[in-house]
This record gives C-alpha cells, sequence and structure tokens, in this order.
C-alpha cells in the first residue's frame, strides 16, 4: 500500500496535521475560526444565490411536470383542462408560498414579546452526526450566538456560529444539543431535559425521567426557560414512547418533535425576550471538611462564617 | 482554463451535497456526493490525486456544511490510501466496479466515523448507526457513483483524443 519511505513520510505528516487540527478545533465551538469565518464570508453570497436558484427551479420543475402532462392529451377539452391545471398548479404553490408567509406573519403577531428576525435556509448539514443548517442573516443583521431560532410550529434550535452575513443554526436534535423542557399537562409539569440522538435524528430523547416521573404517551413538551436560550413556552414536541433506562433506576421519552426538520425553508431567530427566566435558586459555595486534618486545621480556602 | 473547470465543478458538487441533496431527501440520512466523487477521482487518476481531493473535499465539507472538524476528513484520507491497493487493477469500462467500491467505501467510511464519535465520547450505539444512517445511503451513493464515472470516462476519452 505505501511503497516508498517518501510517501510515508508524507502520509504520516498529513495524519499528524488532521490529528493536530482535530485536536485544536474538538477544544472550541467554532471549528478553526481564522479558516472558517473567512470561507464562510467567500461561500455566503454563491450559497444564497443558487438557494434563490433552486427554489425557482423546484417551482419550475412543477409547473413543467404538469405542462409536459397535458401534451400528452389530443383532445380540445383535456388540452383545457391541462391549462387549467398548470394553472391551478401555479396557483397552488403561490397560494402555499403565502400561507407559509403568513402563519410566520400571524406567529410573530401573536407573540410581541419576542423580537424576531426572519432568516431563510441555504445549507443543511445533515446524515452523518451533526444536524446544523446555515441562514442568510449574520453579524450585520444584529445575529449573536446563542439566539433561539423557532418557527411557528415550534423551537429549532439556536444559533452557534455567527458570520458577517451568515450563521449556523444547531439542531436540537443534534446530539450535541440538550434543551430544557416543562410537561405541558397541568397535573404533571414534570422538568426534564431533551437530547438529541444521532442514532436516530428524528427522534429524541427526554432523558434521566425518574421511575415515578409523572409522564404519559401523547404528552406536550414546552420549554422550560432554564439555561437562558430558550423562552419558557416554546412548543418542542410529543411524546410518543416510555421505557425504562438499562438499569431500571430512571426512564427515557422518546419524543416526536413539532417542527418538520427536513421543510425549513424560513425560521425566525428571537433577537430578544421580554419573557423573564425562571429565578435561579440562590447557591453559596461551601466547603465540606473531608479529613480529620480538615477539621482540626480547618478545610483550605473555606469562607469564615 | 482546467483549473477554472474545476474550480466550478467543485463550487457544484458543494451545492449539490449542501442544497439539491437535502431539497430532495427528506429523511435522516443523505447520500454522499463528496465521498462518491473523491473515490472515482481516486480510482480514475491515481491515489495522489485522490488524497489531495479528500482533504479538499472532506475539509470543505467539514467546515462549510458541517461543524465538527475531522468528521469527513479523517475517514476520507484513510479510504484514499485503502483504495490505492485497487487503483492499478481498474479498467474504466467497468462501471460496476467504480459502484462496488464507492459502496464499500460509504461502509468503511461510516465505521470510521462511528469509531472516532465513540472516541470523543459521543453517544453512538454501532448497529442502530449503521442501519439507519449508514446503510441506506449506499444504494444511492452506488448509483452516484456510476453516473460520476461516465461522466469522468468520457473527459478522459476526450483527453486521450486530443493527444
Amino acid at each position: 500500500m505505501i511503497h516508498s519511505d517518501r510517501k510515508l513520510i508524507v502520509f504520516v505528516a498529513v495524519s499528524c496535521m488532521i490529528l493536530a487540527l482535530l485536536g485544536f478545533a474538538w477544544k472550541q465551538r467554532t471549528s478553526i475560526p481564522f479558516v472558517t469565518v473567512t470561507l464562510e464570508e467567500l461561500t455566503t453570497p454563491f450559497v444564497y444565490g443558487s438557494a434563490r436558484v433552486l427554489n425557482n427551479i423546484t417551482t419550475g420543475i412543477g409547473v413543467i411536470d404538469t405542462a409536459v402532462i397535458g401534451a400528452f392529451t389530443d383532445s380540445e377539452k383535456d388540452n383545457t383542462i391541462a391549462t387549467l391545471e398548470q394553472k391551478l398548479a401555479n396557483q397552488d404553490e403561490v397560494v402555499a408560498e403565502n400561507i407559509r408567509f403568513r402563519q410566520l406573519l400571524n406567529y410573530k403577531e401573536s407573540h410581541p414579546e419576542f423580537t424576531m428576525t426572519v432568516a431563510g435556509v441555504i445549507t443543511k448539514d445533515y446524515g452523518t452526526w451533526t444536524n446544523t443548517f446555515t441562514i442568510d442573516r449574520g453579524e450585520v443583521d444584529g445575529i449573536e450566538p446563542n439566539m433561539a431560532v423557532v418557527v411557528p410550529s415550534g423551537v429549532v434550535g439556536f444559533i452557534t456560529d455567527v458570520y458577517p452575513h451568515s450563521a449556523r443554526v444547531q439542531t436540537f436534535l443534534d446530539p450535541r444539543s440538550a434543551i430544557g423542557v416543562i410537561i405541558q399537562r397541568p397535573e404533571s409539569r414534570l422538568a426534564g431535559v431533551v437530547k438529541g440522538d444521532g442514532n436516530r435524528p428524528n427522534e429524541p430523547i427526554m432523558v434521566n425521567i425518574a421511575r415515578d416521573g409523572d409522564v404519559l404517551v401523547g404528552d406536550k413538551l414546552i420549554t422550560s426557560g432554564y439555561g437562558g436560550i430558550y423562552p419558557k413556552g416554546l412548543l418542542v414536541g410529543n411524546v410518543t414512547n416510555i421505557e425504562n433506562d438499562k438499569e431500571g433506576f430512571v426512564k427515557n421519552a422518546t419524543i416526536k418533535p413539532t417542527v418538520d426538520f427536513h421543510r425549513l425553508e424560513e425560521v425566525f431567530i428571537i433577537t430578544s425576550s421580554t419573557v423573564q427566566s425562571p429565578e435561579k435558586a440562590p447557591l453559596e459555595p461551601r466547603l465540606v471538611p473531608q479529613t480529620q486534618r480538615d477539621q482540626v486545621q480547618g478545610v483550605k480556602g473555606a469562607v469564615a462564617p | 482554463m482546467r483549473r477554472v473547470t474545476i474550480f466550478f465543478m467543485c463550487c457544484l458538487l458543494f451545492s449539490i451535497q449542501a442544497q439539491v441533496l437535502p431539497a430532495l431527501f427528506h429523511t435522516n440520512w443523505l447520500p454522499n456526493a463528496i465521498l462518491t466523487t473523491i473515490v472515482t477521482i481516486t480510482l480514475f487518476k491515481g491515489h495522489q490525486t485522490g488524497l489531495i481531493s479528500a482533504v479538499i473535499g472532506g475539509g470543505i465539507q467539514d467546515i462549510l456544511i458541517s461543524n465538527f472538524f475531522g468528521l469527513h476528513i479523517f475517514p476520507y484520507v484513510l479510504i484514499i490510501y485503502a483504495l490505492s491497493i485497487v487503483q492499478h487493477r481498474m479498467y474504466e469500462e467497468r462501471w460496476y466496479w467504480t459502484c462496488i467500491l464507492v459502496a464499500i467505501a460509504t461502509v468503511l467510511d461510516g465505521l470510521i466515523r462511528i469509531v472516532m464519535i465513540s472516541a470523543s465520547g459521543g453517544d453512538i450505539s454501532f448497529f442502530a448507526y449503521l442501519w439507519y444512517m449508514v446503510l441506506p445511503t449506499v444504494f444511492w451513493n452506488a448509483f452516484i457513483g456510476a453516473v460520476i464515472h461516465n461522466i469522468m470516462k468520457y473527459t478522459q476519452e476526450r483527453e486521450d483524443y486530443i493527444w
């Protein structure tokens, strides 16, 4: 496989460089800032343009499809029907776009507590392990890291990396994501954490539920507001399955997200919110004496009462 | 002119992987056009060109599409060196060999990624990930491999004709 010493040296050197970059990149959220930002700046206009072209091509394919079907009919009546169907297809596409935009507008107007910016999805990444996508709003539009991203049907994710004219969103289906939730049912209000599952990306899991925790199949989950990223009260998903953990001390619930992540075209970024986060209990650090010496001499660093 | 063509082909490939395929496949998995292209380039042009394309393609995929650096570049480099064993036995007429090798490379890529994610502390289940995320892409990668094989064969024939 490796036929000469020179090739072996090159192979080892390339592998070491890659491993070094791997170790550097895995320590921080942004992969390699001085490379990533530059590349994103260069490619964002191209990607934005090709996304718009692709949308128009998709619409055009639907129109041509109807026209081709109409071209194979030979009677005048059938041709008239085909022409009308073509017009109907055009109108259906416009109506669908209109409905989508109205839903976005209604969602924005029905949540005056949020200041939101709408953004279009330009690239998507899924199918390996991560679950992220890029939007066409960036630093110049006031986008900052850790802003929540939502659509009318529920929570999508949060902003991880911001570039001058684009930003990357990590969805809550990503295995690295965890979102604080509570069960909406008034009798329960159980709080928990939903984590993404890289093995089955469309089935995130609510983990570490107490064995006697009040959770039922069909329960609706909303954001709890803990964590500081997602405001309280946003839809996350519905419980579809509950099963015990391997050890049997806790149980996990499989969630079906309310958002269809494969058909995202526009999203909202919550740039500011008047919804108050739940109050955090004040916790004072207290060192506990662990050894006899600590008890006699006092724990090092302990604050005098 | 050739370099300009290669540059625009790279842009097109990036657009296909990041925009066209997600629009076509509403599933949890996605065919990997970049891996397929790298494997086909290696089979036609040799492992040196394949290694360069693996580093560039994997790097671009890690930086611009994904945000987990190394998840694509490292497996691609390893696969190219494994492919150098069979590269000299490749005959351009045998498009089905390309399909078979792309399928094997897809499974290898998945296995290497499982090891990498496990080593980085990710909660990955070997059989579940292989069944739900890797095996469904094998057929589509092989299909794309057949298409790219014919394109490469056509361009190879034109270059041979010129000389």
